[in-house]
């Protein structure tokens, strides 16, 4: 489904991912993990198509579409979808509209007509339950006032909507408390299925208890230094990044 | 300036066209009134952009254009439709009233709606001393509208009558190849407990030549009474146009001015609130949209002369292709007026590189417990924003869309009469989507 080869990008002309090569398939969650500033949210916004990151060399492809080609909005239609680390307020849209008119791109790409108002509310209250947000949320401002967690939890909620091919999820777990978790965690478990990818960008072992990857890439200084399976997580809560960061450093100057 | 300048000497011939004319037959007093009014317009003149408070609104055209007073013929006058809400509809045409285009209707015990000229002659002890109040308050414009005072919306609303809907009254200005200008002068008198909303709405047939509206609206609320204003202006873009909105509160008043400009080519829109009772609360929204080289200027001057009032002044402007506009908001509290809330905030959307907003926000404090803020923010449309868009597949063109209407948003919601919003949305949707 998502290839990556070789991906090097920079912000301002300062590499930030040097190397990245990342294979994910068709119904697999792989978590990516690593210290703070190695290129997490880089990476996902690179993804995502962010145009403040400038990829110097490598490809990204979905489903055999060249990526890099396509403008974020586009990305989207062809079923990215990337829950910000950081979701941006948006005063003077509700929530509402702004997720209308998403899906409705998303149906004209499709070659469907307009979603039935109805019909659309119907689904978006079906959706709402699976991160228990209440339909007040709708009315409001895009996640203006929302607190930290209602935030992560839109998030969520806007990919049960979206039904993307794949999602990458950066750090949607943090800032959580603990019912949020379970809530948050258990909508992207229900998500889950054979036919969507998954990335789940997190810090902690906490999520990965509620949501169990296949695969485990550990970043560190722009490049993927370590993948495993799930076990690889809690001994990166056992042993900290240091280990990592020291063969990376040494395989930097090598 | 006690000389007279050859710009005034241009509408001297104005002047005397509306004594021997449309101004003949007026009582006594009414024209001592006038002849006051004209007076002090002699000995003020002009302002021009030397004067800090019209550096923006360059109103030398006004000053240095002939303009005749128009014929006022309502044949085939298209004044539009009336947004759909009860109460009475005054149309008046090239400042005269128009019967046939309004409907008074029947209106509740206590209510009187009618042409100001009716008002003069039916009940001259509500309106005589509440037209002469604004005299000598320094404004140009205000003396000159008081020299060529005739005509304009009359509503006074009894002790404790609630009137339903809104007075809708529309001033349209019909094309013509002479240079035109009207002066309508609008009183609402609000008395004690009463309610009503007004709309008042000025548009025009297409350009044919420069025109000026220069209009003045006296609101009175009696104590605890609770008044709304709307203002739409929508002439033609070779309009100047002047509009003064004075606002005098008695105690537990609550009173809101929302105004939206969208024509003109130069626009200056007074709003002056004044508190002279306690517990008051004055809400002065409003945005402009100006584009092309549209000059849009809102001046606030808002008073606290009494304790324990709350002020607000919320302005938001979307900016593009040339436009330069200016918010001047002036908040003077007396000595007297502790506990002063007043709040201002003026922000504004730049669509492009070469329009202009500027923003002068001046705080005169004579009392020492009050409580006064004000913001001012100028930029262009958040691009981290648009990418949260453009990432859930949104294309940038609609974001774009609905990021800058999002803008006036919130001005919008504090509009309660629906109908008007929704009609306004629709306009100001027209404007901006030839922006983005
Ligand atoms: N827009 C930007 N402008 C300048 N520097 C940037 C920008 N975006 C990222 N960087 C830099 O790139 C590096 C990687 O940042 P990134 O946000 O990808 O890290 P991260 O792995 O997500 O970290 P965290 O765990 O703290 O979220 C950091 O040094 C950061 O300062
Ligand atoms: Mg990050």
């Amino acid at each position: 489904m998502l290839e990556i080869k070789n991906l090097h990008a920079s912000v301002e002309g300062q590499p930030i991912l040097k190397g990245i090569d990342l294979k994910v398939a068709a119904g697999e969650v792989h978590s990516i993990m690593g210290p703070n500033g190695s290129g997490k949210s880089t990476l996902a916004q690179v993804l995502a198509g962010h145009d403040a990151y400038e990829v110097t060399q490598g490809s990204i492809t979905l489903d055999g579409k060249d990526l890099l080609d396509m403008e974020a909005d586009e990305r989207a239609r062809e079923g990215m979808f990337m829950a910000f680390q950081y979701p941006v307020e948006i005063p003077g849209v509700s929530t509402m509209e702004f997720l209308k008119t998403a899906y409705n791109a998303l149906r004209e790409h499709r070659g469907e007509k307009e979603v039935d108002a109805l019909d659309f509310l119907n689904l978006v209250k079906e959706k709402l339950a699976l991160v228990e947000m209440d339909l007040a949320f709708l009315s409001r401002s895009v996640n203006q006032g929302f607190s930290g967690g209602e935030k992560k939890r839109h998030e969520i909620f806007q990919m049960a909507v979206l039904e993307p091919a794949i999602a990458i999820l950066d750090e949607t777990d943090s800032g959580l408390d603990i019912d949020a978790l379970r809530i948050v965690s258990g909508g992207i478990n229900k998500l889950r299925n054979p036919k969507r990818a998954m990335v789940v960008i997190t810090h902690y072992q906490r999520l990965l208890d509620f949501v169990q990857p296949d695969f485990v890439h550990v970043l560190v200084d722009g490049r993927i230094a370590k993948s495993g399976g799930k076990e690889l997580a809690l001994e990166l809560e056992d042993k900290g990044y240091a280990w990592l960061e020291n063969a990376a450093a040494a395989a930097a100057t090598s | 300036m006690t000389v007279m300048t050859p710009e005034l000497s241009g509408h001297q011939a104005a002047r005397d066209a509306f004594v021997e004319g449309p101004g003949a037959q007026a009582p006594a007093w009414l024209a001592d009134l006038r002849q006051a009014g004209w007076d002090r317009f002699q000995e003020l003149g002009f302002p021009t952009t030397d004067h800090e408070d019209w550096r923006i609104a360059d109103v030398s055209p006004i000053a240095k254009t002939a303009f005749t007073l128009p014929k006022s013929q309502t044949a085939g006058a298209d004044i539009g439709t009336f947004d759909d809400l009860s109460g009475p509809t005054l149309a008046f045409v090239d400042g005269a009233f128009a019967p046939e285009l309004s409907n008074i209707g029947s209106l509740p015990k206590g209510v009187l709606v009618m042409p100001l000229s009716e008002a003069i002659v039916s009940h001259r002890e509500l309106v005589e001393p509440r037209l002469a109040s604004l005299a000598g308050d320094g404004e140009a414009f205000t003396e000159m509208n008081t020299a060529f005072l005739r005509e304009g919306l009359f509503v006074h609303v009894a002790k404790n009558v609630d009137l339903p809907g809104a007075v809708q009254a529309r001033f349209l200005a019909r094309a013509s190849s002479d240079a035109c200008m009207t002066q309508m002068r609008s009183l609402v008198v609000l008395e004690e407990g009463a309610r009503a909303t007004v709309l008042e709405e000025f548009l025009s047939e297409d350009e044919a030549g420069p025109m000026f509206t220069n209009a003045v609206t006296q609101y009175f609320l009696g104590a605890n009474a609770h008044g709304k204003h709307y203002l739409i202006e929508r002439e033609h873009e070779a309009a100047y146009v002047v509009s003064s909105l004075y606002v005098e509160q008695q105690r537990d008043t609550d009173f809101a001015s929302h105004s939206a400009l969208l024509g003109g080519a130069v626009v200056r829109n007074n709003v002056f609130p004044t508190m002279r009772g306690e517990n008051c609360m004055s809400v002065v929204n409003g945005m402009y949209i100006p584009h092309d080289d549209q000059i849009h200027d809102n001046r606030m001057l808002v008073r606290h002369t009494m304790p324990n009032c709350q002020s607000r002044q919320y302005y938001r402007g979307i900016l593009s292709d040339h436009a330069k506009t200016m918010f001047s908001g002036r908040i003077v509290v007396d000595e007297g007026a502790q506990q002063t809330d007043a709040v201002q905030s003026n922000k504004n959307l730049l669509l492009s590189r070469t329009c202009m907003a500027q923003t002068k926000p001046q705080l005169e404090i004579y009392a020492d417990d009050v409580k006064c803020t004000h913001g001012a923010t100028t930029g262009q449309i958040d691009e981290s924003a648009i990418f949260y868009f453009k990432a859930r597949g949104i294309h940038e063109a609609d974001a774009r869309r609905l990021l800058t209407f999002a803008f006036v948003n919130e001005i919008f919601e504090r509009m309660d009469l629906e109908v008007v919003r929704e009609r306004l949305q629709g306009l100001v949707a027209d404007r901006l989507n030839q922006k983005v």
